[in-house]
């Protein structure tokens, strides 16, 4: 059974889940940050270490509670509402698809990655990887190097050695995420080969992120929350055992408590 | 249960109005202990396990509960005065008690929940602690809690950030959880972290209903925002489970004089 109805989605709709994460500092203007490892509610998630395959992920604890799976339904999005106290730009929530650790950041050679299969959760519900980008997400503080990072990739259409490309600042703010730009033409990655860095980060760790991005809402002011209903959002279907996460957009590098809620229908 | 615009429409209940006299916060707080309408309420005085709410003199007015019909918040007008963000929580807990005149762990070990976390049991998914002052402090506090999660593990902590204001009664500083965790389910001690004084504060266990901008203001001769106007359906269709204690809270813009809030609330049961 699907929502296919205003009536449906009425009756489908669950309790808000609330979000709230504390205020930060951000790497720069223009930069996403990943609210994932911030402390709020839920707590912050613990940085993973499944090694450089990396995991698929149905659940992370620290994400975006979700609701459990149910045979015949679809789960949406049925509102968002987020504010910034300061640092205003926009919240992203994206499904966590697939996450990694274990680079050596002083590396200039190839490390290998050979990504384990992503969960169906692509655009299509499916493990080619269409829409599922890739992106580094800084673990902890990053040395003085300015290392680009070159990625040899399969994408959706499963044509593997493609290159796409990811220029890191220095020092970079734990919490930073930066997505690869992909090769001409691609829209989505399948799996990830290697990782290769063009100079040292010296210190540091990061780890890659597969994910999907889902809605963003913009938080144009401070402190004034911005609410969208599922319809304005599209009504974007969150397939099952999604692991949802946030994202900043930021404006400023100082900002605020960021306080959100999103409510899940499901029928 | 409501499942249809149609059965919203029909279960739509008279509004119930909140209008508050003049109040000053910095940050989220609760004019619930302000003048006006519902009448500003007292202080809680139920001890440091606290009381388990099915009803609170500072709350918006909620139908009373009937068999088989859910209770859910068809329609929120707000106009508000100096103030970003109006929230409204389910209030389910408070305590009284703690005192900052040490910094030795005080015991709490709160009673249990009513049923009315995210999933309407006593588990505490969806339930947040905040520190809510009921007197004015001379500092910011800092604090920090031993809670057993909505998953049912034990000694885990939360802690408060530092307040850069000296707070005003009703103002509130929430918890943040401790690694992955998703709610509370009970609070067992609480350690002022801070520079001792004599303050007056409570702990609150609360579920966020909702939260609607006010959009911005210019502070001046008249700075009354334009009232904004939220359907159940633009607002997710929050569901009150029964005998709730809704409470408004509201964010100042800054400037921590004049706030004012009017609001219309209405709720449908079906």
């Amino acid at each position: 059974m699907a929502i296919t109805t205003l009536d449906g989605l009425i009756a489908a709709m669950l309790p808000a889940e609330d979000v709230w994460k504390v205020g930060f500092t951000g790497e720069a203007i223009g930069v996403y940050h990943s609210l994932f490892y911030l402390a709020g509610r839920p707590g912050a998630a613990v940085v993973p270490t499944p090694g450089l395959a990396g995991a698929a992920l149905t659940t992370y604890a620290g994400q975006v509670p979700f609701p459990a799976a149910v045979g015949g339904m679809n789960i949406h999005l049925a509102r968002m509402e987020a504010s910034m106290a300061a640092g205003v730009g926009g919240v992203v929530l994206c499904d966590r698809l697939w996450h990694n650790s274990g680079f050596t950041v002083t590396s200039t050679g190839a490390q290998t990655v050979n990504s384990v299969t992503w969960p169906a959760r692509d655009n299509d519900g499916a493990t080619a990887g269409a829409g599922v980008q890739i992106a580094v997400e800084q673990y902890t503080t990053g040395g003085a190097g300015t290392p680009t990072l070159t990625m040899d990739y399969t994408n959706s259409a499963g044509v593997g050695s493609r290159t796409g490309t990811c220029a890191l600042p220095t020092t970079l703010t734990a919490g930073t995420f930066v997505p690869f730009s992909l090769q001409a033409g691609d829209t989505g990655v399948q799996s990830v080969q290697t990782i290769t860095q063009s100079a040292s980060m010296t210190s540091g760790s990061y780890g890659l992120v597969a994910y999907r991005t889902m809605v963003t809402v913009p938080t144009s002011v401070a402190n004034v929350p911005a609410d969208r209903d599922g319809i304005a959002l599209g009504l974007p279907r969150f397939l099952d055992n999604s692991v949802p996460f946030m994202l900043a957009q930021l404006t400023a590098t100082s900002v605020g408590v960021i306080d959100c809620a999103v409510a899940w229908a499901q029928g | 249960m409501i499942t249809t615009l149609a059965g919203l429409r029909a279960g739509l209940q008279p509004p119930q109005v909140v209008c508050k006299a003049l109040y000053g916060f910095a940050v989220w707080g609760t004019p619930a202990y302000v003048a006006g309408m519902p009448a500003a309420t007292t202080t809680p005085t139920p001890g440091l396990a606290g009381a388990a709410l099915t009803s609170w003199a500072g709350q918006i007015p909620v139908p009373a509960p009937v068999g088989g019909e859910g209770i859910y918040l068809a329609r929120l007008d707000v106009q508000t005065r100096r103030c970003t963000g109006v929230k409204i929580v389910d209030r389910l807990w408070h305590n009284s008690g703690l005192v900052n005149n040490t910094n030795a762990a005080q015991t709490v070990n709160s009673v249990a929940w009513p049923a009315r976390d995210n999933d309407a049991s006593t588990a505490g998914r969806g339930i947040c602690i905040g520190l809510e002052v009921v007197g004015i402090p001379t500092t910011g506090p800092t604090w920090a809690i031993s809670y057993t999660n909505s998953a049912g593990v034990a000694g885990r902590v939360g802690t408060t950030a530092p307040s850069l204001n000296t707070m005003a009664q009703g103002e509130i500083q929430p918890f943040s959880l401790q690694d992955g965790d998703e709610g509370v389910r009970s609070v067992e001690s609480a350690t002022y972290t801070g520079t001792t004084a004599t303050v007056a504060i409570v702990l609150v266990a609360y579920r966020k209903i909702v939260t609607v901008g006010a959009a911005a203001n210019v502070v001046g001769v008249s700075d009354f925002i334009a009232p904004i106007s939220r359907s159940a359906v633009r607002m997710g269709m929050p569901r009150l489970w029964d005998n709730s204690v809704p409470v408004l809270y509201t964010l100042s813009q800054g400037a921590s004089t004049n706030n004012q809030v009017n609001a219309t609330v209405q709720f449908a049961r079906g």
